[in-house]
């Protein structure tokens, strides 16, 4: 089957599609023939990954704060209106506060839960509901993270929204499995992003090598994330839900 | 950006350091502070990424012997007025 065909138009949301990983993945998902609804908080940034997707791809731009829990929905109302009826969701959007506990306040938890969890959750509420979801069933990725399966110093909000994800992957998986929805999430190790690259100021030259001498195959870049979140996304893989695939470089191998 | 005064400087490296805001001056050096280890100082690049948009790089971080050190920081990127 010739790559552009795999989804076959199929309508697939994408959060944080303006940078990093979820600019990446509307790059993979696009050239195997998906149709991409875009969602980040820089506009022109997101028209920035549209112009890099080929041509003849579909696509809509919904920039708003995915913070703004309560937006979620009529922004996700308004796109079906405009394209119909959507397939799949790859919440891509995250943060990363390097938060020792003794800085951990509550406020600055529930930000960060807010984009790597709830707003995933929002998100995955409104594509499901049966005036949007694909009569034929759909497929979800969220973007979890090696945090969920180790512990990082520092890093105690982040390990929990991520882990967070991993645990709701599980429950969600079973619940929409009879309406044919997959749910999957990916857990990355390091990968080479504009967010890692701020998270790498904040540990030092010595800590950030320690890091990468922890990945025997490297530092990851965004396109090796983004070839796995198609995997689990495209509708032949049928048979694939409630997985947490890590793709780390080996860095839990050890 | 916003600013604060000394003592509010003050008040902040005590809260990421977990200390005693009247036993913090601009002459108490790093080694007389137990909580400014590796940990107290993300706490405080959190706080003034937070409140000032400043960034603090660990390296940037590391060079700094004392309380004294982060407030002529502060004064640098303007968030110190006094």
């Amino acid at each position: 089957m010739p790559s552009e065909s795999v989804f076959a138009g199929r309508w697939v949301v994408v959060s944080g599609a303006s940078a990093g990983i979820g600019r990446a993945v509307c790059d993979e998902l696009a050239g195997q023939g998906a149709n991409l609804v875009l969602i980040g908080r820089n506009e022109a940034r997101l028209r920035e990954t549209v112009e890099q997707l080929p041509s003849n791809v579909r696509t809509a731009v919904c920039a708003f704060d995915l913070a703004q829990l309560d937006g979620i929905w009529p922004a996700i109302q308004a796109v079906t209106r405009d394209v119909g009826r959507l397939y799949g969701l790859v919440h891509a959007a995250g943060v990363l506060s390097l938060l020792p506990l003794a800085a951990s306040k509550p406020e600055r938890l529930q930000a960060l839960m807010n984009i790597n969890f709830f707003a995933g959750m929002e998100l995955s509420r409104a594509l499901v509901r049966r005036e949007v979801l694909d009569e034929a069933g759909g497929s979800i990725v969220w973007l979890s993270s090696v945090a969920a399966h180790v512990g990082l110093p520092g890093q105690i909000g982040y390990c929990a929204s991520k882990g967070a994800i991993k645990a709701a992957v599980r429950a969600m998986a079973l619940e929409l499995a009879e309406r044919k929805v997959r749910v999957n999430a990916i857990s990355p190790g390091l990968v080479d992003t504009t967010m890692t690259q701020r998270a790498a100021a904040s540990v030092g030259a010595a800590g950030w090598q320690r890091l990468l001498d922890m990945h025997p195959l490297g530092l990851g870049s965004p396109a090796d994330v983004a070839r796995a979140v198609a995997f689990l996304l495209e509708p032949r893989n049928r048979w694939i839900t409630g997985t947490d695939l890590v793709i780390d470089g080996g860095y839990t191998l050890h | 950006m916003s600013t604060f005064s000394l003592s509010d400087a003050l008040k902040m490296l005590a809260d990421c350091f977990e200390a005693d805001p009247s036993a913090l001056s601009a002459k108490t050096q790093r080694d007389q502070i137990p909580g400014w280890d590796s940990m107290g100082a993300l706490a405080l690049m959190a706080e003034l990424d937070e409140r000032f948009d400043i960034e603090l790089t660990a390296d940037e971080s590391r060079r700094r012997r004392g309380v004294g050190d982060v407030l002529s920081f502060l004064r640098e990127r303007g968030a110190l007025v006094h």
